[in-house]
């Protein structure tokens, strides 16, 4: 029997800037491809910002030293075939409590490093990492856009991600923004 | 009247054992020296409480510049001072003073400071929104490393932030350029790390690549 490959989707967004119709559009697209998905809502979860205290490459490896749902985020991450950040998109960047999700991902590379296309960057900890989709709630008519993608491939560097999609969609709600979305997924997955 | 200015410390760490509060530190002695007061707020505190994060708009209103001092954490701000420009933002738009400049020091674990370039397009972006005016842009690379060059341009950075200019592009520029080669970056990098795992933790070379939640390793799961 095949094994469902798995999901998991970082939902970035808040009671103010809800981006969960979003998550929706790509749990809804990822089902339909039999895949198994989980969302976790972030804004409510206990994620402590990362202190910058290295313990995680030089004292406990691999393992934060803070003890709350940050490990368990950075667990979901890396055991997943597929990560999925959610966000509106704040200043082209993450929300605060995506930011803070992501920040706490560090334990999952290594201190070292070595050269990525003539650029220095941090060695893989894993054999295998996540596909990356980051999916931005914003406005599309500016540079906003750019600088949300700019930082989608820079993560995918540094998380050794082997296949990335980034997409900002001004609203998951309306078709134009949640066929977007839908086609963001599948092209992700490889459909 | 003296002019004031907020240094808005975005590394998690204490400002005795941050780079980029030693960074911010070389700015604010030149400011002072022109005869502004300086203040500090730690983002990592501010973001705590309600309290502390109407303190921190409070001295945003009360300042003629907001410096941004900050590591680069996974090609983007720490996620603190991510979280205080929303607040500043959302207290802009809602009649905060907006008549303040914004720069931004920032440093990375790279050797190249050209790492930091993502971050300065979201810290420049929040200062078009939140209206203030743009004062530039310092990129460092190498864990923030004080040498001779890097102090010199940060003391020019200081000065003309202190006569109320732009830093100039020239400074700018200057530090984009590489401190040691990447070779050697990456040698003594990976020595160092070694060598504070060991020493420090007695964790060996192979314990440094310890893979805890590879799902044949759940059951040793150290969490």
């Amino acid at each position: 029997m095949e094994t469902r490959r798995k999901a998991v989707l970082f939902d970035g967004g808040s009671a103010r800037r809800d981006t969960s119709p979003a998550c929706s559009v790509v749990s809804v697209e990822l089902e339909r491809a039999a895949w198994t998905a989980e969302t976790i809502r972030l804004d409510t979860a206990d994620v402590s910002p990362c202190r910058g205290c290295f313990a995680c490459w030089v004292k406990t490896p691999g393992v934060c030293i803070v003890d709350d749902a940050g490990r368990d985020l950075a667990r979901a991450f890396i055991q997943s075939d597929l990560a999925v950040f959610v966000t509106p998109v704040t200043f082209g960047g993450y929300s605060y409590p995506l930011k803070k999700a992501v920040d706490r991902l560090i334990p999952l590379i290594l201190p070292y490093f070595r050269r990525v296309d003539g650029e220095v960057h941090h060695v893989p900890r894993y054999r295998t990492y996540p596909r990356l989709l980051a999916i931005g709630i914003g406005n599309t008519g500016s540079d906003e856009a750019e600088v949300f993608q700019a930082l989608v491939r820079r993560n995918a560097i540094n998380m050794c991600s082997p296949q990335t999609v980034s997409c900002v969609v001004v609203d998951p709600n309306l078709p134009d923004g949640s066929d977007r979305i839908a086609a963001s997924v599948r092209e992700v997955i490889g459909e | 009247m003296t002019r004031r200015a907020l240094v808005l410390l975005g590394s998690p760490k204490s400002r005795e054992r941050s780079s980029s509060a030693h960074l911010a530190r070389r700015i604010a002695d030149r400011l002072e020296a022109g005869g502004w007061s300086i203040d500090w707020i730690h983002l990592l505190e501010a973001m705590a409480s309600d309290d502390s994060k109407q303190r921190m708009l409070s001295a945003a209103d009360a300042s003629d510049l907001l410096l941004l001092a900050a590591p680069l954490y996974v090609d983007s701000l720490p996620a603190p001072a991510i979280g205080a420009l929303e607040a500043i933002l959302e207290h802009q738009e809602t009649g905060g003073s907006s008549d303040a400049s914004f720069c931004t020091v920032l440093n990375c674990g790279f050797i190249e400071p050209s790492h930091n370039d993502t971050a300065q397009r979201i810290c420049r972006r929040f200062c078009s929104q939140a209206g203030y005016k743009w004062r530039g842009a310092l990129s460092i690379g190498g864990a923030g490393q004080l040498t001779a060059r890097v102090r010199r341009l940060l003391l020019d950075a200081g000065d003309a932030l202190a006569q109320g200019d732009r830093i100039p592009l020239a400074v700018e520029r200057d530090l984009h350029r590489l401190v040691i080669p990447r070779a050697l970056y990456i040698l003594g990098g990976n020595a160092m790390w070694r060598r504070v795992a060991r020493k420090r933790f007695g964790v060996s070379r192979s314990g440094i690549r310890a893979c805890p939640y590879e799902p044949a390793a759940n059951s040793t799961d150290q969490s």
